[in-house]
């Protein structure tokens, strides 16, 4: 269980991103006009284009990494991705670049090598929509979230395991999550378990908390499960998130829990460096 | 000075076409260069060539060559020129433009025949090892494989990066001095990250002579050790590439 294996073309990992899709994920953020359910979309959409930049050299796109999404809300649980990615949970990562739904001109501002700042168009392909509707079926996502993974594992057994990003904003509606995160952290390659990490935006009781070591640290009922839901960061992705300038301790888990939609970013770009030793970026 | 062998293996045999590292030398005066491209790079292999040709292509028709800071930042200008001239011919996807916005990375070792002296420069994780006159294993610019675990400060051939490495010359750069009398008769090998890595534990575990001994295996031979080291976990499966100088 070492999360050290290799991550090569011939032996890739896979990411899973579980987002609730709930009623609530409809709320606006703050004082802006958008949705979680756009802040997170937005992001979900960033960090594919990321992930395909990381693969992308200039023969074409490698394979490193599979992608798949789970969306719950209300009656509807299941694979978030449409077109061509309905038919199957995970696509490799080519499969992306050669489909977005559609690509949008967005406004971007970055540094201007002289200390100041410059807006610059750029293209923003989209694969996944912001929903929000019903209650929030997460005990179900999670379930199928298994189902598809020990499927995934059983055919890449020598991979590093999958991880699962999931983001939330309320409590479930359809019972106590907890075993099935459970059975799901169970299943695994012959690299280590798979990874859960969990972020909850919301407003419940406690300040925000990012990568808690402690369940005592959380005050509130359903933070703490879901606490205990969250897997201990392996070194990499610990490493990525001191880099960032978090303080992790060596028990850390992927927890964030009562912080500002804008985090999802974040917690979706450190989720995803879990790989990178093992992808050797040198 | 003269090159004595140079070899080069894939990360991955079935991809033998990808492999990111570089070696260039020229016979006339001295020079050569290794580099090792990111692997997260839309295009690190042709970053790093363009930065050993330049290199190498400088400071052998240079007399009295001085590897400074000023000399440096004038290679990478230029082998940044040529770099985005190459691709500037080239009409690159959405996600092609995404990868090369991120920069392409290399790291740079350059060895330089400088009269009485040999100049090595070392910027990232491409070292040289070398006997100094007590016989101990002396290298740069990366001394101890805890060293390799950071991430290497490397050239990018976007110009927003330069400041990061140029500010950290000494402390994760620079340049050696060797006065050619300390070094006679020796021979200095050149070796990316994955192989100077393990190089350097088995100098430190006193089995040097070993290391030295499959340094100078036949290809197959050395092939066939690179392999095993890596299957055993002993050597990290990367793009491996030897240079071994006669250093006179």
């Amino acid at each position: 269980m070492s999360y050290s294996a290799e991550i090569s073309r011939t032996s890739p990992t896979a990411f899973l991103f579980l987002i609730d899709q709930s009623g609530s994920m409809a709320d606006p953020v703050g004082q802006t006009k958008m949705s979680r359910a756009q802040f997170v979309s937005d992001a979900l959409n960033r960090v594919v284009v990321n992930l395909i930049a990381r693969c992308s050299k200039s023969e074409g796109v490698r394979d490193y990494f599979e992608i798949g999404a789970i969306g719950y809300g209300g009656a509807q649980v299941g694979n978030a991705l449409k077109g061509p990615f309905a038919s199957k949970m995970f696509h490799p990562i080519s499969d992306f670049e050669k489909s977005p739904i559609s690509i949008e001109q967005r406004r971007q501002k970055v540094p201007d090598g002289a200390g100041g700042v410059i807006e610059q168009t750029i293209q923003f392909p989209i694969w996944f929509t912001p929903q929000a509707d019903g209650g929030t079926p997460m005990r179900k996502a999670l379930r199928i979230a298994a189902e598809s993974l020990a499927v995934w594992c059983d055919e890449h057994a020598e991979s590093y395991p999958p991880t699962v990003l999931h983001v939330t904003d309320g409590e479930p509606s359809d019972g106590d999550p907890e075993p099935v995160a459970e059975q799901l952290r169970q299943i695994g390659t012959d690299d280590g378990d798979i990874l859960l990490f969990n972020l909850h935006s919301g407003q419940a009781k406690g300040s925000p908390l990012k990568f808690a070591d402690d369940e005592n640290h959380v005050i509130d009922p359903y933070g703490k499960s879901l606490f205990r839901m969250s897997s201990e960061l392996p070194a990499a992705v610990a490493q990525a998130a001191r880099e960032k300038g978090y303080q992790v301790s060596p028990h850390a888990r992927g927890f964030f829990f009562n912080v500002e939609p804008v985090e999802v970013v974040e917690f979706f770009d450190i989720g995803t460096r879990a790989s990178s030793q093992s992808l050797m970026l040198r | 000075m003269r090159v004595v062998r140079s070899l080069s293996f894939p990360k991955d045999p079935d991809y033998p076409d990808a492999n990111d590292d570089f070696f260039f030398w020229t016979t006339e005066g001295f020079a050569c260069a290794m580099s090792d491209g990111a692997s997260e790079s839309f295009d690190s292999r042709t970053w790093g060539r363009l930065l050993c040709q330049v290199f190498t292509q400088t400071f052998s028709q240079t007399p009295t060559p001085a590897l400074n800071d000023t000399a440096i930042r004038s290679i990478v200008i230029q082998a940044r020129t040529m770099f985005l001239g190459i691709v500037a011919q080239r009409k690159l996807s959405w996600s092609q433009q995404a990868a090369f916005d991120r920069g392409n990375f290399s790291s740079i070792l350059g060895l330089v025949d400088a009269g009485p002296d040999v100049l090595v420069l070392g910027i990232g994780d491409t070292v040289a090892l070398w006997k100094d006159p007590r016989g101990q294993i002396q290298s740069h610019v990366l001394q101890t494989p805890d060293e390799f675990k950071k991430h290497p400060v490397l050239l990018s051939s976007d110009a927003r990066g330069d400041s990061v490495v140029f500010e950290r010359e000494r402390s994760r750069w620079s340049v050696r001095r060797l006065p050619k009398s300390e070094v006679l008769g020796q021979r200095m090998f050149l070796m990316t990250d994955a192989l100077g890595c393990y190089a350097l534990e088995l100098a430190i575990a006193g089995e040097w002579t070993q290391c030295e001994k499959a340094l100078n295996l036949p290809e197959n031979d050395f092939r066939y050790w690179i392999t095993q080291s890596r299957l055993q976990g002993k050597m990290r499966k990367d793009d491996t590439t030897l240079a071994i100088v006669d250093l006179g």
